[in-house]
């Protein structure tokens, strides 16, 4: 259920990227989501309007001397380690967490990612979860 | 059960301050938290006037008694505000509108102590619920409570 919320959410978005569906204890949750899980709060990484992407990983042509140092700026933005993003070099550029709620208590989180720069259509989304949102969490209520 | 109608509540996106200004990323206010809809109506087994709040999710909810007059319903959960109930029996009635303006504020005060006293994400929700109390309140305190006050 989740899921096709994610992928609903993710059609909405038009992202190139992937959608991520938490519902797991927050100890075991990636950085990204788990922000979201422990504020309770929508995350969007980078900041709104902001001027300053994420570095781009997989770019040849720009691509540093030091491969960690542009890295580290990845992980800084991103709540997650360094060594991590050496290793899983992540496509995504931008992200939007929703923490997701059922009766009160935190349940999971929804992440769109894409490999545009900006999820521009942020507010968007978050409308577009709350319009869905009632029905989908009356069937998550009945999950054991 | 309430059968009074919701009154919806215009969706508002707010931005959380950030716990480091250098951090590069914007932090809003869950739509969980935020009141997508509000309805009043007096409670005749209750024998009390009730504001309630809905949210995306539904909760159960336990009662802070504020004083003899107010009484907040707080999600058991969330913290969030899901209700108000306003004894007004209780109330001296002499002139309605002046006691709809004073209810306003026994509200306003009562949110204010709730908020003195939780963390930082509730406070947001209490005041966006007032803030949903302070556009829809002449819709809300209207037939019903002055009919019970009346």
């Amino acid at each position: 259920m989740a899921l096709l919320a994610g992928l609903a959410l993710a059609w909405l978005a038009g992202t190139r990227g992937e959608i991520w569906t938490y519902n797991v204890e927050p100890s075991h949750l990636l950085p990204r989501a788990g922000r979201c899980w422990s504020t309770k709060s929508v995350v969007l990484v980078p900041e709104k309007d902001s001027k300053v992407p994420l570095p781009c990983l997989h770019n040849e042509d720009t691509k540093p001397h030091d491969p960690r140092s542009i890295a580290d700026i990845y992980a800084k933005a991103t709540f997650v380690s360094t060594d991590w993003v050496l290793k899983m070099k992540p496509r995504s550029r931008s992200f939007l967490g929703i923490p997701v709620v059922v009766k009160g208590a935190p349940w999971g989180v929804i992440i769109v990612d894409s490999r545009d720069v900006a999820i521009r259509e942020a507010q968007q989304i978050i409308a577009f979860y709350s319009a869905i949102a009632r029905p989908f969490i009356k069937c998550l209520e009945r999950l054991p | 059960m309430s059968s009074a109608p919701w009154i919806q509540v215009e969706p508002s996106l707010e931005i959380r301050s950030k716990p480091l200004k250098k951090m590069q990323f914007t932090v809003f206010v869950s739509p969980h938290e935020v009141p997508q809809a509000v309805r009043g109506e007096f409670d005749k087994q209750l024998k009390r006037f009730v504001i309630e709040f809905r949210y995306l999710d539904d909760e159960e909810f336990k009662r802070e008694a504020v004083d003899d007059v107010v009484c907040l319903r707080v999600g058991k959960n969330s913290q969030r505000l899901l209700g108000i109930e306003l004894d007004t029996a209780k109330r001296n009635v002499t002139e309605v509108q002046l006691e709809v303006q004073s209810l306003k504020r026994e509200i306003r005060k009562a949110v204010g102590r709730l908020q003195k006293e939780c963390g930082k994400g509730e406070r947001e929700n209490y005041a966006l619920a007032m803030k949903a109390i302070e556009s829809k309140g002449a819709l809300l305190l209207s037939q019903d409570l002055l009919a019970s006050v009346g």
